[in-house]
């Protein structure tokens, strides 16, 4: 049973260790992922503020590293943050750190990973996530994951002078189970 | 202009919190729990005066925390705190935030509710300089919220289904989105 919830195909989800700075510490110089992780100014965090991180354990937030499975390497991480509990709704967050791992099925399986997590661990209702404009490989997976766009803060973003919108996507139990029982 | 008051309105003035005092009307307010869930607390409940003092302190803005003011809101001429309006989650590298205003009752939000709101997108766009903002609502008050702020000149930009569960059902989330270029074209036309 916790095979099923945590290993897929070509990915598992690995709790994080404290070594593991080092590969944050190098995703952190990848000036183009960083832009497409989060909307923060990017930086350069100390390897010990990364590891307090990592120790931090909190009872709102569920995280993990991603692994292949097929050599164990760490190729990028995700996360749930449940904001209300009586609301069974949680926010989503994924990033491939290693670029060589990006449009190959590994970051959509493991959100498939975290999502089966937040349904049937954590009985969430709904999934939610948001993620850039000019992020559209990330939004086509979100997709096949079962994901819908249900609107877009126009012209949030602004990037090196160019603005986009922040997609907002949604997932419901209901609609995650019927694409589910396809896939078993 | 540099010479428009941001903090006097026709009907309305925003001014700092007097905690102590301040303290006892959001209590009050808070018995309803449409008013106390927008203080964040989760889950919603009724605060007692030190927790709402505790909130107050929290919205008494630090000098250091550029990402977040709020103002109590009060009538001219009467000292009683009547509502708060907030300008939070500012991300200055993108130019946006989101923009509340919490009444204690519905009477005052309808009587000051668009003053209150209007001075708040004066302070967001005039000194903040901020290119958009949103504001955010829950489905329960949507005809509410749709009244308020689509007669402001916001969109409804987004719909997250189920997002919030209260009052024994679950309830969309609603998020308005307002540019400084469509305030400012409504300005000129009044």
């Amino acid at each position: 049973m916790e095979d099923k919830i945590y290993k897929g195909k070509l990915v598992r989800l690995a709790i994080q260790q404290k070594d593991n700075v080092k590969a944050y510490e190098r995703w952190n110089l990848d000036s183009e992922y960083a832009r497409l992780a989060d909307s923060d100014p990017s930086y350069l965090w100390s390897r010990q503020q990364m590891a307090e991180w990592i120790d931090k354990e909190e009872d709102c937030q569920v995280s993990f590293n991603i692994r292949t499975l097929a050599d164990d390497k760490l190729i990028g991480g995700v996360g749930l943050w449940i904001s209300d509990w009586a609301s069974r709704n949680a926010w989503v967050g994924i990033g491939i750190g290693e670029r060589e791992y990006w449009g190959k099925g590994y970051g959509t399986e493991a959100m498939r990973l975290i999502v089966r997590f937040g349904f049937r661990e954590l009985n969430l209702n709904r999934i939610s996530l948001d993620v850039f404009g000019y992020n559209e490989r990330a939004v086509r997976s979100y997709e096949k994951v079962g994901f819908k766009v249900e609107g877009r803060m126009r012209e949030w973003i602004n990037r090196a002078g160019v603005r986009s919108d922040l997609i907002y996507m949604g997932l419901l139990r209901r609609e995650w189970e019927a694409v589910e029982e396809n896939l078993e | 202009m540099i010479s428009t008051p941001l903090f006097t309105g026709q009907n309305l003035i925003l001014t700092p919190f007097n905690i102590e005092k301040d303290a006892q009307a959001v209590s009050n307010w808070s018995y309803d729990l449409t008013v106390a869930r927008q203080f964040g607390r989760n889950p919603a409940r009724p605060m007692n005066e030190a927790s709402a003092k505790k909130v107050l302190e929290d919205h008494t803005r630090k000098p250091e925390n550029t990402a977040f003011f709020a103002f109590g809101i009060r009538i001219k001429d009467k000292k009683k705190l009547v509502g708060i309006l907030r300008l939070r989650y500012i991300a200055w590298n993108h130019g946006a935030g989101e923009i509340d205003v919490i009444f204690g009752n519905p009477e005052h939000r309808q009587q000051c509710g668009s003053e209150a709101l209007a001075m708040g997108l004066v302070y967001a766009f005039e000194e903040l300089n901020l290119h958009r903002l949103n504001t955010r609502a829950i489905g329960e008050n949507e005809q509410d919220a749709i009244s308020l702020f689509e007669t402001a000149g916001f969109t409804l930009e987004i719909r997250q289904r189920e997002a919030l569960f209260n009052s024994g059902r679950f309830w969309d989330g609603l998020i308005f989105g307002l540019f400084r270029s469509e305030w400012l074209e409504r300005q000129e036309a009044h």
